[in-house]
């Protein structure tokens, strides 16, 4: 029981710390990050929606996120925030939602993307930066498109994962 | 005990959002100030992943290269073109250079200090932007072994970027002109006299106001820093896109186009 625990532990870890370097290719990569998929986003919608332990997602998502501040913001905390909402927000979403329909994990997409740009704005304003909200959800365009098609990509990529009995009528 | 055991995303939840809050608030108010067990958590940090970022920066380097082959050239013509020009200025000044030596001489006689003149630069390398869409903060390579601290002003060419907001060894963050909640002040090349103030940012373009509302000014026209504040005089800021007189605040009111592009910079100067 224990080992099973540290297992769990361990996938999450290692799955969290290669999202975290294939963002930091996609930051380093691109000069405008709106036009790329925010992928610690969609991951986190992604793992949030399968995993029956959130809690262990929360803790190793912070961690990460923090190292991601560090790394890239100006103020640390700001991404641990967005994304800690994020994943309540998925959370309490799954309780109603079918997390095996496609148009679920869409929907569930597209509210935390706007969510996600809205707290990140709200705290980056608290925090003195002089943006107007207009501007900062207009940037978000692209990306909003960008987090749907990667969503669509990783619910094909593991849908064997994702959808436990295949031969159930209700996916034919 | 057992609550806690049965509400565990809540309780965690709460904890993480506690300690982000926390974590946030004391970098918001240590923003100024120098931040040893920051710095040394960002060294470490950066020390595992920026070779990530170098290698994946050099590769995006190479391949927009080999996409902007034709503007490339165009480029290369046109600094052909600058390098000369610039070649004849250097015959020009060594002309004068007599007259240097003469005004330096005079200069040590009267004891004259000049406040704000350039100092020290370093070079360093974009390594990352930053994390949000609408912001342009990005890392550079270089921090406090080369003696590089908050505040310390860098630039593109002559041209105003921003100002180092975080640092430590091996890397540093900075946050562009347009990212500053703090008023530049600045002149209008044509005209020293005229002096105005940038107050903000609207929509990724600096937006500011004259200080004399009767200023002739028109669109087009170079701001250069005034001296006033942390920035040195002289750099440039950008160019006058468009003005409005606001009869309510009885201000010239201005919108300005950066000079930087903050999405292509490959490599900064920063002054020490």
């Amino acid at each position: 029981m224990k080992n099973d625990n540290f297992l769990v532990w361990l996938k999450i870890s290692t799955i969290y710390f290669f999202i975290l370097i294939v963002q930091i290719v996609i930051n380093s990569f691109s000069t405008n990050n709106s036009l790329l998929p925010n992928v610690l986003l969609c991951s986190s919608i992604f793992i949030a929606m399968l995993s029956s332990e959130e809690y262990k997602v929360i803790l190793v998502c912070s961690v990460v996120t923090f190292i991601y501040d560090v790394l890239f913001s100006q103020y640390i905390g700001i991404t641990v925030i967005s994304l800690l909402v994020i994943i309540f927000l998925v959370s309490a979403i799954k309780i109603y939602f079918n997390v095996e329909n496609i148009w679920n994990l869409i929907f569930t997409g597209a509210i935390c993307t706007i969510v996600y740009n809205c707290i990140e704005w709200l705290l980056n304003n608290l925090a003195n930066s002089p943006y107007d909200f207009l501007y900062a959800i207009d940037t978000m365009k692209y990306q909003f498109l960008a987090n749907e098609i990667f969503l669509i990509l990783l619910f094909c990529l593991l849908r064997k994962k994702i959808i436990k009995h295949h031969k159930d009528r209700y996916f034919r | 005990m057992r609550w806690i055991g049965k509400h565990k995303l809540l309780v965690t939840t709460a904890i993480v959002l506690i300690i982000a809050v926390t974590v946030l608030l004391s970098a918001v108010v240590k923003t100024e100030k120098e931040d040893n067990f920051g710095s040394a958590f960002g060294s470490v940090v950066n020390t595992i992943f920026q070779p990530i970022s170098k290698a994946t920066r050099n590769i995006s380097y190479h391949i927009s290269g080999m996409f902007n082959y034709k503007s490339l050239l165009e480029e290369n013509e046109l600094l052909k073109e600058e390098n000369d020009k610039l070649h004849k200025q250097l015959i020009d000044s060594a002309l004068n250079s007599k007259q240097l030596e003469e005004l330096l001489e005079l200069k040590n006689v009267l004891n004259y200090k000049k406040s704000n003149l350039i100092g020290e630069v370093v070079t360093a390398n974009v390594v990352s932007v930053d994390s949000t869409n609408w912001m342009s903060i990005f890392s550079i390579d270089m921090g406090t072994e080369e003696g590089i601290e908050v505040n310390d002003i860098v630039m593109f060419g002559n041209n105003l970027v921003g100002k180092i907001i975080s640092t430590g060894k091996g890397w540093s963050k900075v946050a562009s002109i347009i990212d500053e909640s703090n008023k530049i002040s600045f002149l209008i090349k044509n005209n020293m006299n005229l002096l105005g103030v940038i107050t903000g940012n609207d929509n990724g373009i600096l937006s500011g106001y004259m200080v004399d509302a009767r200023a002739k000014i028109q669109e087009g026209d170079e701001l250069l820093t005034s001296g006033m504040g942390i920035y040195p005089k002289g750099l440039s800021i950008g160019k006058v896109s468009k003005i409005k007189y606001d009869s309510n605040r009885q201000l010239t009111m201005l919108e300005i186009s950066p000079f930087t592009n903050f999405n292509i910079l490959q490599k900064v100067t920063v002054v020490l």
